[in-house]
């Protein structure tokens, strides 16, 4: 039984040992004390998809996840994306197919777009849609999201 | 919005985690998935005082063929069930009912114990559990019993799950060959709760006709709808039909009680139910008669 | 390069830093010793306050301060201004913190700042409020009822203000008619929501005093001023920021309480605090929009030309009037006669006052509902009559040789004269693309098959930007590199980029030489601000006079450095040189640093290659729109499937055809959330039932249809772009087409669309009665 708890979680590769409040969900504790705030949270129940990061290897919403669930896991944000310099052809085909507007949304469908472009190549119209339906977008009307996950499809060898 | 505090325990054994929740009896909040439990929790709905995070309990995760059933045991992620060979042989239903609940992001870490668990009368696997006649097991630190889902739900959002006891399995009869199901229901929103949905499970015999029918519905009451009786009594022993398969619709229709609220008038939800219930079936059939 | 930059399909600059994460929108900002605020607001939709005690809360760990009005301002506390008011408003304004009375659930009552948000909310628990509750008024119809519960003393029917407007001889028009089609109509109320709420963040420099507010807005420079009103302190002393944002909208050109009080709370602690609006918050206290009730009359000749039209329009402004209350009801009282040859209309606002959430524009600002209820209303007239009702539209269009076309009509905003455009062509086109006959002989096919297809038409114009200024500097910098600096205040509009390709359209520079920054109340003394489509007119154009003059002006530095006269000057890619002399030029670096502070410039000319040009009109233009949507309902659950989405527009110039198509098809999703989904739900007790995003529906992925896209430049004759914004014109018709759409889909049952959201079960209602009617 513990109000705190340490933990140690690789993020982007990078790992990290930190002294947590149980109630500390995951979004914060990448946010706030990662400083990693490229993730972020839109409705803080699930719905959103804004907070989705990858944990290992799989998207999550990280504003239903308490950080000391985390202990031990490896976590991707959208930080983990581009290498170096050089943007990640999903981050590329976005940019491209004018796939963000205000870009709030842009790191939780990044994540999520390529977990579904890991498993799926080729991808119909139709199975894009579906797989991007857990991710609200407010600005962009999802036409041209659609249109850069065909093109990240198209540019990113896999 | 931001969690109350509480204290917080992740067991690695169901005898550790059963005995924090006879020592902390109402007081304890079980944490599986948290795709129902966070939100609650960040709108402060719910407040526990302790919170017993079974994530690390990795024994419960799985899914095994056992004495004739399929048990699955709580923490076995959604996302697992969909991926899962072994139900799409034994109990595709739920595989296919799973596809339905939230979104790819929601179960990889949501759980087949912690939907049944959380009793919304909207939830897909619940509906799924009640058509096959599956059995919930629970234990306690002194105790365990097998509930049916009949037994098992009690009304929106409470189960028969006492203090200090936990969902640990459920138990799906796997039903005999010649066997068609379907799932269908209706949202206006993919991965919304939906309105309304139907889990039908059909026994074809050799000659074509009927022999044993389950049939689960979601949204249209407080709990889910067993249909398993109304169905069987008028298609069983025959050959399917559109007449039997309409009047199947049309007793659940008038069976139902459901509830209104923003998303949905209760009138709408009852003609749902009979929409939902006919899809179904037709689905079922259709696939049980396809060769 | 040359003269190409206007007109391209150029790759945002934005996009790299918000695709990496390294985007700063105000919760990123993190500095060190900041404190937390949490609000305590209002559970009851209207309530007396008897008491408010905050001791146990302020002895609550890690709390640092809390406070009520009364410890705020323990005298005269300020209320939140009306901007633009109009003759006979009743004064009903909110203050910072409710006083002694709460008039809807999530008004904020008191603040409290501790080490963490953890810790704020928890502290919130502690507090305590004696309420007395009240009954409450959740719809227009009950505010107006005799007998009602009063909100205001000062507005004793509810009604803060009516009035009426209108042209010709009404009387006489519906007098001589040959038919007269009359409906009432009723838009939901629903909002902006952008995926980031609000936010701010506010601290004092302890050097030399200034309070820096971060902020997520749309008007830093306004609210520079209005907090500095309020809290009784200098402009001068206060520098607002607004950095990334993540969606406004519309719902962030607004004076929030939190606005003021954060600032101020860094004032009384003397360190950084921040809120974060969360998710329940904005759904509560947002500003909210649409919720009107349309009476409108058409009357007709036998012919189907329209003679006249009446309207009368109830609009729920909710428990206050805030600072841009009248903007929603007075545009959309004047945008109801469009893009029509209507020449007799009168029309009479009444604004109701209801215990919600204070009401304010949001993308189209009454223009959604005025065009959901006048193309509501003609496809009924249309049907009426025993016409069809792209034929009606045709009748009754402007044509091209009436503009520009004065309405005679004035908002609070602007007149509205219609300055360029030929809209019956773009009708035909729009017809056209979607094969409008061809349509019509499938839909009587597949009706026998059962199939419900319906296609709606929405031709509507849009006030595409509003005055009285933007501003916009050019500076080069020694090094050859341009920074431009407006004060436009963009929320994802990618209008740096279009900026930037008027600065190296004019200059003739690479667009990664060009940096664009906006929206710091520092880097610019006067700005406006992002709202009403008004940024590619409003600061696009004053970027590209300030551009023009800096070409100028290092053409001068350029002959004075050649000793040639200007006319023998030309400007080629970025230099200027002699003409017809290659090698005698001068890079934009050597004339920056020539026209610098002690360099060699022109005798009399003001050092620094640099020009600030203020943009200033009262003249709106107005962009143009037709769209058609083919939608099918499926008959026994009411559900809608948007199959074909055909949008035509006329907004001037474009300058980069990208981001207009994107505002386009973004604009549309907020139409057809409206049409088919968003609702904010109030009970009777005032209670909001929809503060989630469960329960308040955005469209996803597969609620959206691909918007097929086709354009004409008709340029606007008032500002040198020739430009006219397209932010709003989606969600304005957008809403309108598919109500449309779906009344055309299940008109032959009988039913008839006369309000939204269609939601399937409303959808299903209709034909449900529709058909127990025909029965």
């Amino acid at each position: 039984m513990d109000n705190e708890r340490n933990i140690d979680v690789t993020v982007n590769g990078r790992s990290h040992s930190a002294n947590v409040p149980a109630r500390r969900r995951l979004s914060e504790f990448i946010r706030d004390d990662l400083g990693l705030t490229g993730t972020h949270v839109g409705c803080e129940h699930g719905v959103c998809g804004t907070c989705t990061v990858q944990l290992d290897g799989e998207t999550v919403r990280s504003c239903l996840m308490f950080a000391v669930q985390a202990d031990g896991a490896e976590i991707m944000t959208v930080e983990g994306l581009a290498d170096g310099g050089a943007l990640h052809p999903i981050q590329e085909a976005f940019w491209q197919e004018h796939g963000l507007q205000c870009g709030f949304c842009t790191p939780g469908i990044l994540m999520t777009v390529h977990e579904f472009l890991l498993e799926n190549k080729g991808p119909l119209e139709e199975e894009i849609r579906h797989a991007l339906s857990g991710n609200l977008c407010r600005c962009t009307g999802y036409q041209n999201i659609v249109k850069a996950v065909e093109t990240a499809d198209r540019l990113w060898e896999r | 919005m931001r969690p109350p505090p509480f204290s917080y325990a992740d067991p690695s054994t169901v005898d550790e985690a059963l005995d924090l929740l006879a020592q902390h009896g109402d007081d304890a909040t079980i944490l599986a998935g948290g795709q129902s439990l966070v939100p609650l929790l960040n709108f402060r709905l719910a407040q526990p005082a302790v919170i017993v995070d079974i994530n690390r309990i990795a024994d419960l995760a799985y899914i095994e063929r056992r004495n004739g059933a399929l048990e699955i045991g709580t923490l076995t992620r959604q996302r697992a069930v969909e991926r899962s060979a072994a139900v799409s042989e034994a109990c595709p239903l739920l595989g296919e009912a799973v596809a339905d609940v939230g979104h790819v992001q929601t179960r990889n870490r949501g759980t087949v114990g912690g939907s049944l668990a959380h009793a919304d009368p909207t939830a897909e696997i619940s509906a799924a559990v009640t058509a096959l006649g599956g059995s919930l097991r629970l234990r306690s630190a002194s105790a365990e019993r097998t509930l049916t889902p009949d037994e098992f739900f009690v009304s929106n959002l409470m189960t028969a799950i006492e203090p200090g006891e936990m969902l640990v399995a459920v138990a799906l009869p796997v039903w005999p060959a010649g066997t068609a199901t379907c799932f269908n229901e209706f949202s206006r929103r993919q991965g919304d709760f939906a309105l309304a949905g139907a889990a039908a499970a059909l026994t074809f015999g050799g000659d074509g006709r009927i022999e044993r029918a389950g049939l689960g519905l979601l949204g249209v009451g407080d709990r889910p709808f067993d249909g398993a009786a109304i169905a069987s009594e008028l298609l069983c022993g025959e050959k399917p039909s559109e007449a039997a398969v309409q009047a199947v619709a049309e007793r659940v229709q008038s069976s139902v009680d459901p509830l209104s609220d923003i998303h949905s008038p209760a009138d709408y939800r009852r003609h749902l139910a009979g929409v939902v219930t006919r899809r179904a079936l037709q689905g079922a059939i259709r696939r049980g008669t396809s060769g | 390069m040359g003269a190409t930059m206007i007109g391209e399909r150029v790759k945002r600059l934005e996009d790299p830093r918000l695709l990496t994460g390294e985007g700063g929108f105000v919760d990123d900002i993190q500095l060190p010793n900041t404190l937390h605020a949490a609000f305590l607001r209002s559970p009851h939709g209207n309530a007396r306050i008897r008491g408010i005690d905050l001791s146990a809360a302020r002895a609550a760990p890690g709390v640092v301060d809390a406070f009520s009005l009364s410890d705020g301002w323990p005298d005269a506390p300020p209320t939140i201004p009306v901007l633009a008011p109009v003759d006979g408003l009743l004064p009903c304004p909110q203050y910072l913190l409710a006083r002694d009375q709460v008039r809807y659930v999530g008004e904020a009552v008191a603040v409290i700042v501790a080490e963490s948000r953890d810790l704020a909310e928890d502290a919130m628990e502690l507090a305590e409020v004696d309420y007395e509750p009240l009954p409450a008024i959740a719809t227009m119809e009950s505010g107006m009822a005799s007998g009602a519960e009063v909100l205001h003393d000062t507005v004793p029917d509810n009604v803060a203000v009516r009035w009426t407007q209108g042209i010709g001889d009404v009387a006489e028009a519906f007098d001589g008619a040959a038919h007269v089609v009359s409906d009432t109509f009723r838009m939901q109320r629903y909002t902006g929501v952008p995926m980031e709420g609000r936010g701010t963040l506010a601290t004092q420099d302890p050097v030399n005093g200034e309070l820096t507010v971060w902020t997520s807005g749309q008007w830093p420079h306004t609210q520079r001023a209005l907090t500095a009103a309020l809290l009784g302190l200098e402009e001068k002393s206060i520098r607002v920021i607004q950095p990334e944002v993540g969606g406004g909208f519309g719902v962030k050109v607004e004076l929030y309480p939190e606005d003021v009080l954060i600032p101020f709370a860094a004032l009384r602690v003397g360190r950084p605090v921040k809120w974060i609006e969360d998710r329940r918050e904005h759904m509560l206290t947002v500003v909210h929009a649409r919720e009107m009730d349309i009476d409108l009359s058409v009357a007709l000749e036998a012919d189907g030309t329209i003679r006249g039209m009446r309207c009368r329009l109830l609009s729920d402004q909710g428990g206050y009037f805030r600072t841009l209350g009248t903007v929603n009801p007075s545009l959309a009282i004047t945008s109801v006669p469009g893009p029509y040859r209507i020449e007799n209309y009168e029309g009479e606002v009444v604004c109701v006052l209801t215990n919600k959430s204070p009401s304010s524009p949001y993308r189209g600002a009454g223009g959604p509902e005025a065009v959901f209820a006048r193309e509501r209303l003609f496809d009924m007239a249309a049907r009426e009559i025993g016409m069809d009702p792209a034929a009606f539209r045709e009748k009754n269009i402007l044509p091209a040789d009436a503009m520009p076309y004065d309405t005679g009509l004035v908002s609070v905003e602007s007149t509205v004269v219609f300055d360029s455009g030929d809209f019956p062509a773009g009708l035909q086109r729009a017809l056209d693309a979607i094969d409008y006959a061809g349509f019509r002989a499938e839909q009587a096919r597949d009706r026998e098959q059962g199939r419900l297809r319906g296609l709606g038409i929405c031709v509507y114009t849009q006030m595409a930007s509003v005055g009285p200024y933007e501003s916009a500097e050019v500076r080069v910098d020694g090094g050859g590199k341009v920074a431009v600096v407006s004060g436009a205040a963009p929320q994802g509009q990618g209008t740096g980029t279009a900026l930037a390709q008027v600065v190296a359209d004019q200059l003739e520079v690479p667009l990664d030489q060009i940096t664009v920054t906006f929206a710091d109340t520092a880097r610019i003394p006067f700005g406006v601000g992002t709202y009403a489509s008004r940024n590619a007119v409003m600061a696009g154009s004053a970027t590209l006079v300030a551009s023009e003059r800096v070409r100028d002006k290092a053409i001068a530095v350029a002959a004075h450095l050649l000793e040639a006269s200007e006319a023998d000057v030309e400007w080629h890619e970025g230099t200027a040189r002699l003409k017809g002399v290659a090698e005698k030029s001068h890079t934009l670096a050597e004339l920056a640093q020539a026209a610098g502070p002690g360099g060699n410039r022109p005798e009399g000319m003001e050092p620094g290659l640099e020009i600030r040009h203020y943009f200033e009109t009262l003249d709106a233009p107005f962009a143009f729109g037709v769209h058609i949507a083919e939608v099918e309902v499926e008959p026994e659950t009411g559900d809608v499937d948007i199959k074909r989405y055909v949008a035509f527009s006329d907004c001037g110039r474009l300058i980069n055809p990208m981001i207009v198509e994107g505002q386009i098809v973004g604009g549309i999703a907020q139409g057809v959330g409206g049409a088919l989904l968003e609702e904010l739900v109030y009970d009777e007790d005032g209670q909001m039932l929809s503060a989630n995003l469960a329960d308040y529906q955005l469209p996803t992925s597969l609620d959206l249809p691909n918007v097929e896209i086709s354009h004409e430049e008709s340029p606007s004759p008032l500002n040198p772009l020739g430009a006219k914004g397209i932010g709003e014109g989606g969600a304005i018709a957008g809403h309108a087409v598919i109500a449309n759409a779906v009344e055309d889909a299940i008109a032959h049952t009988g039913a008839r669309v006369r309000e939204t959201p269609l939601r399937p079960a409303a959808v299903w209602k209709l034909m449900q009665e529709a058909g127990a009617a025909s029965s």
